[in-house]
């Protein structure tokens, strides 16, 4: 939890207040959220969550922007091609959401960075394109109990889940294993819609309201226009989040 | 019997969006997959070199997840439908 408190006047969340009530708004201005990943999907995440009026974003990624990410990046105007992407967003949130603290670390997700920088945070986003480091950076939100709310995308089609450590099942549980994969196509859209429903996850947890996508992972695939559910409890036998539980 | 098989994401590319398959009484859920795998150019995305699911492809059967190790254990009635996603990585 953070100390700034915002400035904004007090029409700028009117149209958000009697959804959440001043609590609830109190409640996002003193968290603080990794979001892990500042591309298709942290794009839309991080947006949505500084105008919501976040107190603070940590924002993490290695990547210079490339000109291949235009399509979905929103955060990176075309001009930014080249520059870190951390300091691109950094300056994007800064204009859209001016009270809301931003912290760029230019950096990679691994073992010491990620248990440092979950530490910091209420809620962490994972927006981040592999599985490695999903890993790595689940395992420390899993130790730090901080809610860990993964999205993923493909082509049209994308999966989000919300990872409520020692309350439900792991990222192991719900993906034992994965596809080999290198550089996936991407709409845009499809990111959009994934990214935004992880922030609307990170709302919800932070000012309570709602039934949080815990225990099930959503599926879902733009082109055909469906969508599932795809309900799972603890793995018995799971390698990572069976120890210590009977 | 008459079961019903729907594809998502790199599946669905692959196998298209929802298949009918005619398979004899008493067919597994590694029958169909097999089956299934059988129709497209690229039966490699669901199962091995010895006909083993992938461990990866995630199966949705009446509501509850099959793993592909159990496929095999699993018995479909006429009219079953089976739900097949392999989990996406891209941010
Ligand atoms: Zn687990």
């Amino acid at each position: 939890m953070k100390r700034i408190q915002p400035s904004y006047s007090s029409s700028r969340f009117e149209r958000q207040l009697p959804l959440i009530g001043p609590e609830g708004q109190k409640k996002l201005e003193n968290s603080t959220i990794l979001i892990a990943g500042v591309g298709g999907l942290g794009s839309p995440a991080a947006t949505y969550l500084a105008l919501a009026g976040v107190g603070e974003l940590i924002i993490v990624d290695d990547d210079r922007i490339q000109e291949s990410n235009l399509n979905r990046q929103f955060l990176h105007a075309a001009a930014s091609v080249g520059l870190q992407k951390v300091y691109s967003a950094e300056a994007t949130l800064g204009s859209l959401a001016p009270d809301t603290s931003v912290v760029a670390y230019p950096g990679r997700i691994d073992e010491i960075s990620a248990d440092r920088l979950v530490a910091d945070a209420d809620v962490v986003i994972d927006a981040l394109d592999n599985y490695e480091s999903r890993f790595v950076l689940h395992e420390a939100a899993w130790n730090a109990e901080v809610p860990f709310i993964h999205g993923a995308v493909e082509g049209f089609s994308g999966q989000m889940t919300s990872i409520i450590p020692k309350k439900g099942p792991c990222l192991s549980c719900l993906i034992p294993a994965v596809p080999p994969s290198g550089k996936v196509p991407v709409i845009g859209a499809t990111a959009g819609v994934i990214g935004s429903m992880q922030a609307m996850e990170a709302i919800k947890y932070l000012t309570g309201i709602g039934t949080m996508i815990s225990g099930r992972l959503f599926l879902w695939d733009g082109q055909a226009g469906r969508s599932e559910f795809l309900h799972i409890g603890s793995r018995k036998n799971c390698p990572f989040c069976s120890k210590g539980r009977e | 019997m008459k079961i019903l098989i729907r594809c998502y994401a790199r599946f669905r590319d692959a196998f298209g969006e929802e298949q009918a398959l005619e398979l004899p009484e008493g067919a597994t859920i590694l029958d169909a997959v097999r089956t299934l795998a059988g129709t497209g150019p690229d039966a490699e995305l669901l199962i091995d070199n010895v006909g083993n699911i992938r461990s990866y492809v995630m199966i949705m059967h009446h509501d509850v997840r099959v793993s592909p190790m159990e496929a095999e254990s699993v018995s479909l009635s006429d009219g079953d439908m089976i739900i097949l996603f392999p989990p996406v990585s891209g941010g």
